[in-house]
């Protein structure tokens, strides 16, 4: 009887299966570093930035301190071991801005929104967030994840805060 | 007899083998038909997963490198969205006293590099100005150091200096850029490319400001392309 040689046949099978996932795998790592749906924090693989995914909701009184726009103490981040979260820049607010806008249903109507639904799910747009970024004398840029604009909004305006770090 | 159920076996693995090669395209192509494609994008949080293509600027060591476009653009005619793809370079002193992160442009010969984000752009705007939707043809016209692009909407706020008054951006660096609008090829949403009231994203750096601009507007062109 003639003995069989099954290397080929592993081979071309092996190559077969191969294919179709090759065929669909991603050709660069992805922006984020994996996240589960109650990880409080997500980085981001390219600029490096640590952001916390649930957004502090307006409260002056917490982001102002002594003068000074300052991520709040309640943050994730705030508590997190190895360094305090800080206010991000505009700049690096920016980089979170997702220019194609997605709809949420929030406070009872559906609205646009243009942040990642599935990294910065539930995000509130109803105000705009602050940046650490001064735009002149009392002033501080913040940007509207509603409708992407920026703005200078007088110190002590009441807005939202993502922190980062 | 025993050859001929040798020579039938032969037949049979024959069979088997081309329907697999020949059924092989046919699941691939499925795969994206039925949305298997999408599902994984899903897992890498939706519209920031890497095959949704919008920036075609990837970070390598020692630069950027510029690949071609894994993704066409929508049925409305607007490019995938972009991302950044390297630490943003802050110019200002950030929140709890963090230093500046943006490393000194470096200029010469017309072209100024930004060691951060490892992109190269022309130090001088297009002489004319253009229409969004006729930057991206404009700058590929410059042959000289090439060849060029229009830049994205996250690629032109790498450039925006907020440590400094009017203009917020390095005049040394970007010697005839002033308090000019410069267009990128950034669609705003919605978005489609029949329509004459169509918005791209411009970056204002009299002002400091990221803002729409209708696509009847012209503004300056700056052109930009990968280090390597």
């Amino acid at each position: 009887m003639k003995k069989r040689n099954a290397l080929p046949r592993l081979v071309l099978g092996a190559i077969l299966l191969a294919l179709p996932a090759a065929a669909d795998a991603p050709r660069n790592p992805p922006q984020y570093a994996q996240f589960l749906v109650d990880t409080s924090t997500i980085t981001d693989n390219f600029t490096k930035l640590q952001w916390e995914r649930r957004p502090m909701v307006s409260d002056p009184a917490a982001i102002w301190s002594q003068g000074n726009l300052r991520c709040p103490s309640l943050t994730a981040l705030f508590k997190a071991p190895g360094g305090l979260g800080r206010l991000p820049t505009l700049k690096e607010l920016l980089t979170l801005l997702d220019e194609e806008p997605h709809n949420e249903y929030e406070f009872g109507a559906v609205v646009p929104k243009m942040i990642d639904q599935l990294a910065f799910a539930g995000t509130p747009v109803d105000l705009p967030y602050w940046s650490s970024t001064p735009a002149g004398s009392g002033m501080y840029w913040a940007l509207s994840f509603k409708t992407g604009l920026m703005m200078a909004l007088p110190e002590a305006t009441g807005a939202n805060v993502r922190c980062v770090r | 007899m025993a050859r001929s159920e040798l020579s039938r076996a032969r037949r049979s693995r024959l069979a088997i083998g081309v329907t697999v090669a020949l059924a092989l395209p046919f699941g691939v192509a499925c795969n994206s038909l039925i949305g298997l494609s999408d599902f994984e994008k899903g897992e890498c949080a939706g519209a920031r997963c890497p095959d949704e293509g919008g920036l075609i600027d990837q970070f390598v060591e020692g630069g950027t490198t510029d690949a071609p476009k894994d993704a066409p653009p929508d049925v409305l005619g607007a490019d995938p969205v972009s991302w950044a793809k390297w630490p943003m370079p802050n110019y200002e002193v950030a929140d709890g006293g963090i230093p500046p992160t943006a490393m000194p442009l470096v200029g010469g010969a017309g072209i100024v590099m930004d060691p951060t984000t490892g992109l190269v752009w022309r130090s001088s705007p297009l002489p004319n100005s253009f229409k969004a939707n006729e930057a991206e043809a404009a700058c590929r016209k410059v042959t000289v150091d090439g060849p060029w692009r229009a830049p994205k909407r996250i690629e032109l706020v790498t450039l925006l200096n907020y440590s400094k008054s009017k203009p917020f951006v390095d005049t040394t660096a970007f010697t005839d850029l002033g308090l000019d609008t410069v267009v990128t090829s950034s669609e705003v949403r919605p978005f489609k490319v029949s329509d004459p009231a169509r918005q791209y994203w411009v970056v204002d750096f009299g002002a400091g400001t990221v803002e729409p601009l209708p696509v009847s507007v012209a503004a300056k062109v700056l052109c930009v392309r990968a280090t390597q």
